[in-house]
């Protein structure tokens, strides 16, 4: 798994690479926890990720989550990916259904939409 | 697989060999652990592989001494100097096994059998007769019925610890059949409070297949101690499946216990969309009600496709082949009747008595042949359902379609014919009868109108009932309508019924303005021509406001019909039985030159009567007694009158072929025992002349 | 990329024979003849799943399972347990000993594949 960040203004770019899978949950988890610092807008561009569990998908929905209550805006960039769209689908995540009671504004499963 | 099978009598030729030396070490220090360890191991692993490698015997075999070196090794079996003699000649016997063409000795392998189990007794006499049981083998897969589940798969949280990725376990269940799986994420905590390692999503899976429940079960074989795994029959493929409906969306999801019974009455108040308003109470999730909508759409498939395969069971027969079955029967029957009349004459017991063998197995065939062409009607039902929903949302219509008597069997070829009809008719009730949401409101009746489809048997006919609730037909406007067309004097003296059965006469159409669905140029009366090439007749009742019903009434079938058989200067015609009334004796003497010559009284009712001589232009002398045969045709009681009235006569239709096309007043011939044509009478058709 | 699997079993027919299928299916194979020989072999390189089997002399399968587990890049793979039917009460030990799954001997090759089909991606 490789994370990559960049920062620019109030604005926090994630590249996610590799696989994202239980093994590096927990670094995930920490990466996340931290990521946006200051910032208030957060893309997550999920281009590069070749496999992504169970464990992980619940990570980002977990994220996803945080920020939507700590007022951030979390932007999810290439969610469409064969390998995403797979996962999700196996998954059982379907389009209808979205995270939550009340869905997070950017809902993952929702793609990658402005 | 010869290759493993040699590498397994190598090794346990070694093992062999190894056990031997372990045990006579074994003899001089019983308590030795290792060496004890040493031959169960030995064991276990001859049979083992014994097993794998197809030596089943050997296997069953050292299964038995593993058993007890198992207890050895618990300690609750000493080593003894018997043991270790019984399981040198247990190693012996495995070796003889072993050997190509070796001669195994049953008899002694049963006696180590039963003095290793008299141990095993001693050691535990409970678990004697639990720990040597045979080798039990697989069963063989037979595919069942197909089954639709619900199954609730709720992992531990610690799932991913023990090597276990769910999705697999999804994945397996989709290649059992159709699968609905819906994730339920609402566990999910925020980043703070969430364990990376561990699983808190669970789902809901709709699984249709036929690989059975124990199948099912096995998918989550590994996990199904430390999870939450609930399943749920929803459709066993088995049941009757006539009426059965899905459950609806709120009962699913308190069947689930994913809503409370209280919630959902409270929800089921507000009347409206029951999931949307269970969320937003936060009664459930939006996984829930996906997954519950998820369960009710496959349950209709599956009940749809069921429907589809009782259908299909049955074998396909190309339809010409089943004509010409039909056929040969009919020729049957005609041969059958000459017999029967040639037993009459001849006055000869025996053959009397084989002419009415014959005659009951022909009817039996008869009645079997023409059963094979019998369908259901309910099919062509259904197909109306779709008719009924696109028109009247054309039409901004609310309309129900109900059917009753859908098992109703019909000769093919009338259900065939029937269709157009129908069509029509139920397009008029759409368009014409029923009215729209705002004028039902207002006249007080339910906003959606019904159509209602009933098939029923009467006597050797079916009757079929199309009625709708809609505004009925006025009879002052037909009156006036018919009147302006010609078709019938505007101070004409009919009965309400009459006037309304005007509809079916050519030219005819109420509906002041030609719409899309009914208004294609034609008109009822093609209707009633279509019905009545099929030997039925069509009747009409409505009450203006409250709706109309218009009744069918067809032959079940229209290869054999049930006929009078009546000569007319010694020719022979046939009357449709079904429609005859009564035959009486014409009073001679009549002047028919006079006013009322061709009325006749009958018990103070008045029948018109036509003379079939007259109409088939047959100039023979009347003879001295005429009958008359009064029938039922068009709503109307009218008299034909014939020379002599034979009796009832199984009449085989058979076409006149297309050089008799025009004449219109013969439907078809028939050929009567002694090889005679009798011509069959189309009554309507002469009427209408 | 080919997945690589341990086997781990005292028998060297066994051995074959799971060698022999999983090669077949297009697996790596990584043999071991007990629990030791095994751990030894999955610390020199990794390995994405471990089939042992349970009775087997220096160290046993469950034990061996219990030390994999303990090891951080074995945490989450799948590990299966060869068994025989007169050892039902070794499967709940083996699963709290974090094994995934077993498999009861005798099985055919197809069995072997299934199970792994059931725990290995």
């Amino acid at each position: 798994m490789d994370l990559k960040t960049e920062k620019s203004g109030s604005t926090v770019t994630v590249k996610m690479g590799g696989p994202l899978t239980i093994e590096h949950a927990a670094k995930l988890k920490t990466f996340m926890s931290n990521v946006s610092g200051d910032a208030e807008e957060i893309f997550v561009d999920l281009d590069g990720v070749t496999d992504i569990d169970l464990s992980c998908i619940q990570l980002l929905c977990s994220a996803n989550l945080s920020f939507d209550k700590n007022r951030k805006r979390l932007i999810w960039k290439n969610a469409h990916t064969n390998v995403i769209t797979r996962a999700l689908s196996e998954a059982g995540y379907t389009r209808e259904v979205v995270c939550h009671d009340k869905p997070c504004k950017n809902c993952l499963w929702k793609g990658d939409e402005r | 697989m010869d290759v493993h099978k040699h590498a397994f009598k190598e090794e346990t030729y070694e093992l062999l060999a190894e056990l031997e030396t372990s045990l006579l070490e074994l003899e001089e220090t019983p308590d030795d652990m290792e060496q004890i360890g040493r031959v169960f191991r030995a064991m276990h692993t001859i049979k083992g592989s014994g097993a794998m490698f197809g030596f089943e015997d050997i296997a069953d075999f050292t299964h038995n001494v593993e058993t007890v070196f198992d207890k050895v090794r618990g300690g609750s079996i000493q080593v003894t100097r018997e043991l270790v003699n019984l399981t040198l000649a247990a190693r012996d016997h495995i070796k003889d096994l072993l050997d190509e063409g070796g001669d195994a000795d049953e008899i002694q392998a049963n006696g180590i059998i039963a003095a290793l189990g008299k141990l095993l007794v001693q050691g535990n006499p409970d678990e004697a007769v639990a720990a040597l049981p045979g080798m039990t083998h697989e069963e063989p897969m037979v595919p069942g019925p197909i089954i639709t589940c619900r199954i609730r798969f709720r992992p531990a949280q610690d799932i991913f610890a023990s090597g276990t990725n769910p999705l697999l376990l999804l994945n397996e269940l989709r290649e059992f059949g159709e699968c609905i799986v819906t994730a339920h994420t609402e566990d999910i905590p925020p980043l703070k409070e969430l364990d990376p390692e561990a699983c808190y999503i669970f789902w809901d899976i709709i699984l249709s297949t036929s690989q059975g429940i124990n199948a099912i079960k096995d998918v989550f074989i590994f996990v199904v101690d430390d999870c939450e795994l609930t399943m749920d029959i929803l459709d066993d493929g088995e049941r009757d499946i006539d009426g059965v409906q899905p459950d609806r969306l709120g009962e699913i999801l308190v069947k689930r216990g994913d809503v409370s019974d209280k919630h959902l009455q409270k929800a089921l108040e507000t009347q409206n969309r029951i999931g949307e308003i269970l969320i937003q109470e936060k009664a459930t999730s939006r996984a829930s009600v996906a997954s519950a909508l998820a369960e009710q759409e496959q349950v209709k498939k599956r009940i749809a496709q069921r429907k589809e395969t009782v259908v299909s069971t049955s074998i396909r027969v190309p339809a010409d082949k089943l004509d010409q079955l039909v056929d040969l029967v009919g020729e049957l029957v005609t041969v059958q009747a000459r017999l029967s009349e040639k037993a009459a004459t001849e006055k000869d017991a025996d053959l009397v008595a084989i002419a009415e063998e014959v005659e009951m197995l022909t009817g039996g065939l008869r009645d079997n042949a023409m059963g094979i062409r019998m369908l259901q009607i309910g099919t062509t039902f259904s197909n109306f359902k779709r008719l009924v929903r696109d028109l009247s949302n054309e039409l901004d219509k609310k309309i129900e379609l109900t059917t009753t008597g859908g098992d109703t069997e019909l000769d093919k070829t009338v259900i065939e014919r029937l269709k157009d009809p129908l069509v029509h008719i139920i397009r008029n009730s759409i368009d014409h009868g029923i009215e729209s949401p705002a004028v039902r409101k207002a006249g007080g009746k339910p906003e959606t109108g019904t159509i209602h489809l009933k098939a029923e048997h009467s006597g050797a006919n079916v009757l079929i009932e199309i009625s709708d609730d809609g505004k009925g037909l006025d009879v002052e406007v037909i009156r006036q309508k018919a009147g302006e067309k010609g078709i019938l004097p505007i101070d004409a003296d009919l009965s309400e019924r009459e006037i309304l059965n005007l509809i079916f006469s050519p030219g005819f159409s109420t509906a002041t303005q030609v719409t899309d669905v009914s208004g294609r140029g034609v008109g009822m009366d093609v209707v009633k021509n279509g019905i009545e090439a099929l030997g039925g007749s069509i009747d009409l009742e409505s009450r203006k406001g409250e709706g109309t019903t218009i009744t069918l009434k067809l032959p079940l079938t229209l290869a054999i019909i049930d006929g009078l058989l009546v000569t007319i200067g010694g020719d022979y015609f046939v009357l449709p039985l079904a429609s005859v009334e009564e035959c009486v004796e014409l009073p001679h003497n009549r002047d028919e030159k006079k006013k009322g010559g061709n009325i006749l009284n009958v018990r103070g009712e008045i029948v018109p009567f036509i003379r079939l001589r007259k109409e088939y232009a047959i100039h023979t002398d009347r003879p001295e007694l005429e009958h008359v045969v009064i029938m039922e045709a068009n709503g109307k009681r009218v008299g034909f009158v014939v020379d002599n009235v034979i009796g009832g006569h199984q009449t085989v239709i058979k076409n006149l072929g297309g050089a008799f096309k025009k004449a219109r007043d013969i439907s078809g011939a028939t050929i009567l025992g002694d090889g005679t044509v009798a011509l069959i009478v189309d009554v309507n058709k002469i009427l209408d002349l | 990329m080919g997945k690589t699997i341990l086997t781990a079993d005292d028998s060297a027919s066994m051995r074959q024979m799971v060698t022999f299928t999983l090669e077949g299916a297009g697996y790596e194979v990584v043999e071991a003849v007990d629990g030791k020989d095994g751990l030894a072999k999955i610390s020199k390189a990794k390995v994405d799943m471990i089939i042992t089997d349970l009775n087997m002399p220096k160290m046993d399968g469950i034990e061996m399972i219990r030390n994999a587990r303990a090891m951080p890049q074995y945490k989450f793979i799948p590990i299966i347990l060869l068994t025989t039917e007169s050892q039902d009460g070794k499967k709940k030990e083996g699963r709290a000993a974090g094994a995934t799954g077993w498999i009861t001997k005798p099985f055919k090759p197809e069995q072997l594949l299934a199970v792994i089909k059931k725990v290995l991606k």
